[in-house]
């Protein structure tokens, strides 16, 4: 999951039908686009802590039933190039698996990914906060069965994140669970997409609008250090190099410090836009949109 | 019967006019400016929604009164104009302390509740370092998210007589201030300064909670209650009474929540007294 979201200037689905959209989309683009930027909440609304109704499987027909209906959903869901009809069949599917066993790990958090993606790039927001909701359902019923799950901690962090931005009033519980969630991930010393966690909260927590402590959790100092653990998760990942060229920039701003901002176009030129930055296979397009945003950086610090 | 009917439906016209009348006699308006110093986010477009909460619920709790937000601000110039603007009056603030002090007598104004940000009884500032600040620290450069140096100078941090003052450094982010000195940056101030709120935090903090406190203010007002130039009028008591009870039922309490003002109470005078005597030493 790697891409900017926010950077594309297009319809999503326009991108969809272009390229492998979903399976490359970034967390930490997606988060530095959620606009949780709260200072204080004119209506907060806490994000919901609902789990799935306790089913499990009555008979062996049953559980034939569910692993057929799970491989249904799983592969609507992986068909290429994905588009919103397969993603709504394989969530439909992922609900109906569900009502036959809410127990199995790895359907629930497959079924979180499915709403998370049309949480992500549904246009309208109330269908958007719909999915999010059903989505964090399933995290957090995965959290309910297992509760260090790597897969329902970062699902539940960015739906609530997804939810936030569908409804700005879920802002505040929003960024408390992701900073939660996120850290639990990241102290429990597993990896999940490309020093994910790091490269999410990092970036949540460098955004400028988010205000520091004792109103929120912003610190570009804090977001600064998670990034630079990103790149040390995943030193080839080129969009750990983007996020934390944007946090140095903002840093080199902030404290008049001309190198710093010269460590970060140095960083964007050898992994983003030099002769030797390349894609990593199967992100061709994602490369593509890092690239543009890494010369929006360039171009915004010359 | 025409004429009966025409004659019928302007004395309903009238009537119904007269009524209309007597309702809105009856509703008074009393404008709220808020001011908030040091706080990035105590503008319109960043807070507006939160404060318009305790708003509602005062018209709510209060017969016959609205509260029409004039604005929220985090530049005293800019309240100071809100609150002097005659077309909008304002009868209510919310202010920061050194504003009351600053401003009581031109803008007529009197203290009729003292906030309790996040429950707290008065506000309280404390020097964290890398060292312990057990004495003034003459010269040394403060970060502080406030910006009346005259507040600083005579209230929070009395410069003794004599002494070199404090340098204070306009920081918006406290915690990046603090990791500033942890992490022995170059251009990290000595000390910052870290009200009672950021204290907490601060102290649930892995990192920063080992910091050694030093120096600390006497117990200061916090955010005050102001009516301006006699404007509530009757009200007065009515609105003291609703802002005391915030945190008597459920819509109170969610009011509260938004602005990290669980309650009101009535001002400490003697703190009051003691902190508006500090300050108007060589007032300017």
């Amino acid at each position: 999951m790697t891409t900017a979201v926010a950077d594309i200037g297009l319809h999503p689905f326009q991108l969809i039908r272009k390229r492998r959209f979903w399976a490359s989309v970034s967390m930490a683009a997606l988060v530095a686009m959620l606009g949780l930027v709260m200072a204080v909440c004119s209506s907060c609304q806490s994000v919901p802590d609902d789990v799935v109704e306790n089913r499990t499987p009555d008979s062996d027909d049953e559980r034939q039933q569910f692993a057929r209906i799970v491989k249904e959903a799983d592969e609507l869901y992986a068909a290429q190039p994905r588009n919103e009809k397969r993603v709504r069949l394989s969530v439909q599917k992922y609900a109906e698996a569900v009502r036959i066993s809410s127990v199995d790990h790895d359907m629930l958090w497959k079924g979180a990914r499915a709403n998370c993606w049309l949480a992500q790039y549904l246009p309208d927001k109330a269908e958007r906060a719909v999915f999010a909701k059903t989505g964090i359902s399933y995290s957090q019923t995965l959290l309910k069965l297992k509760s260090d799950s790597t897969e329902g901690l970062f699902y539940l962090a960015v739906l609530s994140g997804l939810l936030a931005d569908a409804d700005r009033s879920y802002g505040l519980s929003a960024v408390n669970l992701m900073d939660e969630s996120l850290r639990k991930i990241i102290d429990s010393g597993k990896d999940f997409e490309h020093g994910g966690a790091h490269r999410v909260l990092g970036t949540l927590l460098s955004d400028p609008e988010l205000p520091g402590p004792p109103t929120s959790i912003g610190s570009l100092r804090n977001g600064k250090k998670e990034l630079e653990a990103a790149v040390e998760k995943a030193p080839d990942w080129p969009e750990n190099h983007l996020y934390l060229a944007k946090a140095e920039f903002l840093w080199a701003a902030e404290r008049n410090k001309p190198a710093i901002a010269q460590q970060a176009r140095d960083r964007l030129n050898k992994y983003l836009l030099g002769s030797e930055a390349k894609a990593p296979a199967g992100y061709e397009f994602e490369f593509g949109q890092w690239q543009k945003k890494a010369r929006e950086f360039l171009n915004a610090n010359p | 019967m025409k004429t009966f009917s025409r004659l019928a439906i302007v004395l309903a016209a009238l009537v119904l006019g007269f009524s209309i009348g007597k309702a809105e006699d009856k509703i008074k308006e009393f404008g709220v400016t808020v001011y908030k110093m040091g706080e990035e986010r105590a503008t319109d477009k960043d807070a507006g929604g939160s404060f318009d909460k305790l708003l509602a619920y005062l018209e709510k709790k209060i017969e016959g009164a609205k509260f029409p937000r004039r604005g929220i601000r985090n530049n005293a110039d800019e309240a100071k104009k809100l609150m002097e603007d005659s077309k909008k009056p304002t009868a209510l603030g919310i202010v920061s302390p050194n504003f009351y002090f600053r401003h009581k007598d031109a803008l007529k104004l009197t203290v009729i509740a003292e906030a309790q940000r996040k429950g707290l009884n008065g506000e309280q500032y404390v020097l964290i370092g890398a060292s312990k600040a057990e004495k003034y620290p003459e010269g040394k450069k403060v970060a502080t998210n406030l910006d009346d140096a005259d507040w600083l100078n005579k209230v929070v941090m009395p410069t003794p007589e004599g002494a070199k003052p404090i340098q204070w450094v306009n920081k918006a982010n406290i915690f990046d201030a603090l990791f500033s000195i942890l992490d022995e940056e170059d251009d990290a101030c000595d000390f910052v300064l870290v009200d009672r709120v950021t204290l907490e935090a601060v102290e649930k903090d892995r990192a920063l909670k080992a910091m050694p406190r030093g120096l600390k203010s006497d117990m200061l007002p916090q955010d005050l209650v102001v009516e301006v130039d006699g404007r509530l009028g009757d009200k007065r008591e009515a609105i003291q009474k609703a802002l005391k009870g915030l945190d008597g039922d459920d819509e109170g309490k969610k009011a509260g929540e938004a602005i990290q003002v669980p309650k009101f109470m009535d001002a400490d005078e003697a703190r009051l007294k003691a902190a508006g005597e500090k300050f108007s030493k060589g007032a300017k």
